[in-house]
């Protein structure tokens, strides 16, 4: 896997080797990869230059826990290096996750109903929720779960939440 | 008065009534305005006595006396002195009002006087704030969405994006010299380090990735004071060694969760066995013991994916039933007869992995034992190897004892010395031991009471520093709730910035007062000069009557010899008589004068009250009244 990884990072041209890394290392630490330029294309084919990045987020994540690699490329050493508490806070959110869903982000609206399809004037705030869960892994399981709540609900929500953070709390 | 009536028409404002701009003077006022600053402000003052009353003067006359009576009843108990009724409200004259409302405004209570008794804090204001947007946009007409986009207004729907952040990377700080910067991290920084705003893309937003990565440095720093100040701080640690101690016990006690779900997942799969397929549960049972006491965090990686296996197994087994192995198949028997086969056949293959598994685990145990039999050989050896050494110190003692036997005597005469030569050696050794020991207990007594004297020290500085940390946190409490109040107080200051200013008012009364020192003088000087007058005026009235005394005495003895003296007294008296006629006179002009100014300042002040119009104005009334009872006696008799 090693030298795998080392003849397909030594096939870039020399100065794209370091780009490709950080690109890689953008990625492991949450933010978008390197967009595919010209020029990469043109040295390569699509699927080998996915097989290179694959590779070199590997071969990061492995160097950030500290897996001493043997014949690592002076260039991963490099981006290792200059940006290790970065790749390490990356590769640790990563380990966090390590249940089967989890909550990656939620986005909230407050709305308020003027009327209904029975009442004309029903004046009632409305919460709804949004709720992103995502699977393990980088392309996994993906869905949004959509809650619509009631003052009553929230209510409800936030306590059964506050009750679940305290047990957490403990834990700790 | 224009400035009085400018304070009495924005004391008015304050408490709710609803005056016109262009309303400048008391003059201007109707009296329902009338009516309903005085009501508003009875209300402001004592809101029981205020609420009985209606803010608005009824249509009818007999109903507007009676208002306007209960309005000066109203006034009455509050305390006002001066002379006020019906008419005071109905056909009022600008002083009276004036006074009135002077009055009433006077007693306004301060609250309502300044706005500054709202909740204090930042939480207040911004929920204020929120309540006073939602009520703008509430109040806002609806519009339809494809008119939207052409007003800059809340419903635009754009403006409600979500909040998206991505984490960002920033280079440390170059100046500052307590940091160590590698040159690989300069490069990095240097050469491939984007912008934050090009570190966005796609979903997140700049502005709000910044946000959450400065809430996030905020509520670390907070986190780490307050752990740091309840805990770090008596521990006696330095913050790194804190940080190592408490590292060390997470890992424990991760570990410690690990080993615990390993086993209590192993229990799982035991309890599962009969309801899964078998082969597979022992692959993973493998994984399990394999993993379970070396590496406990893949174990436990292990186990997730062995439930998720368990998630998907049953549709994977539909998945493969019906999913045809052979196409060239046609008739349904071979199909069946095949599929015989390999169901035979995959049992067999089944029986023999079991049976290749279970030897596995056979020889594993086996091998596990021996490995048990080895090291427990290897002890056996190394104890018996000590032993052997121990036996042979014996018997090279016994044949040094064995070789001396020959030669008792000499040999115990020889040992005799070597003893006493011992004693004597021990001895000496011991005095010089004793020489020795002395000074070295003094030095420890002199370091322990040293290290108790730090101690000592010690605890009196972390107390100090303890002390001081609170101190500093209570102080960066109070400067954030001081500056909290400044900038509420300064939000304040802006907002009644633009009613009548205080400063300006004050310079006024300054004036006014100055202005009457000034008129009170000039009375004074007045009222000297008129003193003077009088007193002249009173020593010439003296020196008249006493010079005509002189002049009559002298006159009169001459008057009974001369003919001509009797004349001149005559003349004399008559001269006397008519001069004080005259003065009489004079003083009667001048009180007629007074009197007359009298009158004409009586008349000016009629005039104000405007009396005819006033008068026109109560006829009509009193007619309207008269129309009212003799429809209401009509009604009556009608009914």
């Amino acid at each position: 896997m090693q030298t795998e990884f080392l003849s397909a990072l030594n096939r870039l041209p020399a100065e794209e080797r370091l780009q490709l890394l950080h690109g890689a290392a953008d990625e492991l630490c949450g933010r978008d990869g390197p967009r595919l330029c010209r020029q990469i294309v043109a040295t390569q084919s699509l699927h080998e230059w996915q097989d290179t990045f694959r590779m070199s987020r590997d071969a990061l994540a492995q160097a950030a826990q500290g897996v001493e690699s043997t014949s690592g490329s002076s260039e991963l050493m490099e981006c290792v290096a200059g940006r290790r508490a970065e790749l390490k806070a990356g590769v640790l959110h990563a380990t966090h996750n390590i249940s089967d869903v989890r909550l990656s982000d939620f986005n909230w609206v407050l709305k308020l109903a003027l009327s209904s399809d029975r009442l004309a004037r029903l004046q009632t705030p409305l919460l709804s929720l949004g709720l992103n869960v995502e699977g393990p892994g980088v392309d996994g399981y993906h869905e949004q779960i959509s809650l619509e709540m009631g003052r009553a609900e929230l209510q409800s929500l936030v306590s059964t939440l506050e009750q679940a953070s305290k047990v957490v709390q403990q834990t700790k | 008065m224009e400035e009085l009536d400018g304070i009495i028409i924005h004391s008015l404002r304050q408490c709710g009534v609803d005056i016109a701009d262009e309303v400048n003077s008391l003059r201007e006022f109707t009296a329902e305005l009338t009516v309903e600053g005085v009501v508003r402000c009875l209300r402001s003052i004592d809101p029981a006595l205020g609420n009985a009353i209606a803010t608005t003067l009824p249509p009818g006359m007999s109903a507007r006396f009676r208002a306007g009576t209960r309005l000066a009843q109203a006034c009455q108990d509050l305390g006002y002195t001066r002379e006020v009724g019906y008419h005071t409200f109905l056909y009022g004259s600008e002083v009276e009002t004036r006074n009135l409302l002077m009055f009433l405004v006077e007693r306004l209570p301060r609250e309502t006087m300044d706005s500054g008794s709202r909740p204090a804090g930042k939480l207040a204001v911004l929920q204020a704030s929120i309540a006073a947007r939602i009520r703008e946009e509430l109040s806002a007409p609806w519009v339809p969405p494809f008119c939207r986009p052409l007003l800059n207004s809340w419903q635009r729907p754009g403006l409600a994006c979500p909040f998206r952040t991505v984490p960002l990377s920033v280079p440390g700080d170059i100046t500052d010299p307590m940091v160590h910067i590698t040159p690989e991290e300069r490069r990095y920084w240097e050469g491939h380090l984007k912008l934050a705003a090009f570190q966005v893309t796609g979903v997140g937003s700049l502005i709000m990735s910044i946000l959450q990565r400065n809430a996030n440095e905020v509520a670390t720093a907070a986190a780490w004071e307050t752990e740091w100040s309840t805990q770090g701080l008596p521990s006696h640690l330095s913050a790194d060694e804190f940080r190592e101690r408490k590292k060390e016990g997470l890992q424990k006690r991760v570990f410690e969760q690990m080993r615990l779900a390993v086993s209590k997942a192993n229990q799982m799969t035991a309890q599962q066995q009969t309801l899964v397929n078998e082969d597979l549960q022992q692959i993973l049972q493998s994984f399990g013991t394999e993993s379970g006491s070396e590496e406990l965090l893949k174990g436990s990686r292990f186990t997730h994916t062995e439930k998720l296996v368990f998630q998907k197994e049953p549709d994977k087994q539909e998945r493969q039933l019906p999913r045809p192995s052979e196409p060239v198949i046609t008739s349904k028997e071979e199909q069946q007869a095949a599929e015989k086969l390999r169901e035979e056949e995959v049992a067999e293959l089944r029986q023999k992995l079991d049976e290749l598994t279970m030897k596995a685990e056979s020889l594993k145990e086996d091998s596990k034992c021996l490995q048990a039999g080895i090291a427990q050989v290897s002890q056996e050896f190394g104890e018996s190897e000590e032993q052997l050494t121990e036996q042979r110190e014996v018997a090279r003692v016994r044949q040094r004892t064995l070789s001396l036997l020959p030669d008792a005597g000499n040999s115990i005469a020889k040992l005799h010395a070597m003893v006493e030569g011992s004693v004597q050696r021990i001895a000496n050794l011991s005095g010089q031991w004793e020489g020795h020991r002395a000074p070295l207990l003094q030095k420890i007594r002199e370091l322990r009471q040293l290290q108790l004297n730090q101690e000592e020290k010690l605890a009196w500085k972390m107390t100090h520093l303890r002390e001081v940390r609170d101190k500093r946190r209570r102080i960066a409490v109070e400067v954030q709730a001081k500056e909290e109040l400044q900038r509420q107080l300064i939000s304040e200051y802006d907002e009644t910035a633009q009613d009548v200013s205080r400063s300006a008012y004050t310079q006024r009364i300054l004036e006014i007062v100055g202005n009457i020192k000034k008129q009170k003088e000039e009375i004074g000087k007045i009222l000297s000069d008129t003193r003077d007058v009088q007193k002249e005026i009173n020593g010439l009235s003296g020196k008249l009557e006493r010079t005509f005394a002189v002049a009559e005495d002298l006159i009169f003895k001459d008057a009974k010899t001369d003919e001509t003296a009797r004349k001149v007294y005559k003349h004399l008296a008559a001269l006397h008589e008519n001069c004080g006629q005259l003065i009489d006179t004079i003083e009667d002009t001048g009180a007629v004068m007074r009197e007359i100014r009298d009158l004409e300042e009586q008349m000016e002040a009629e005039r104000g009250r405007e009396a005819v119009t006033n008068l026109e104005k109560i006829a009509g009334d009193f007619r309207a009244i008269r129309q009212e009872n003799s429809l209401l006696t009509s009604q009556l008799k009608d009914s």
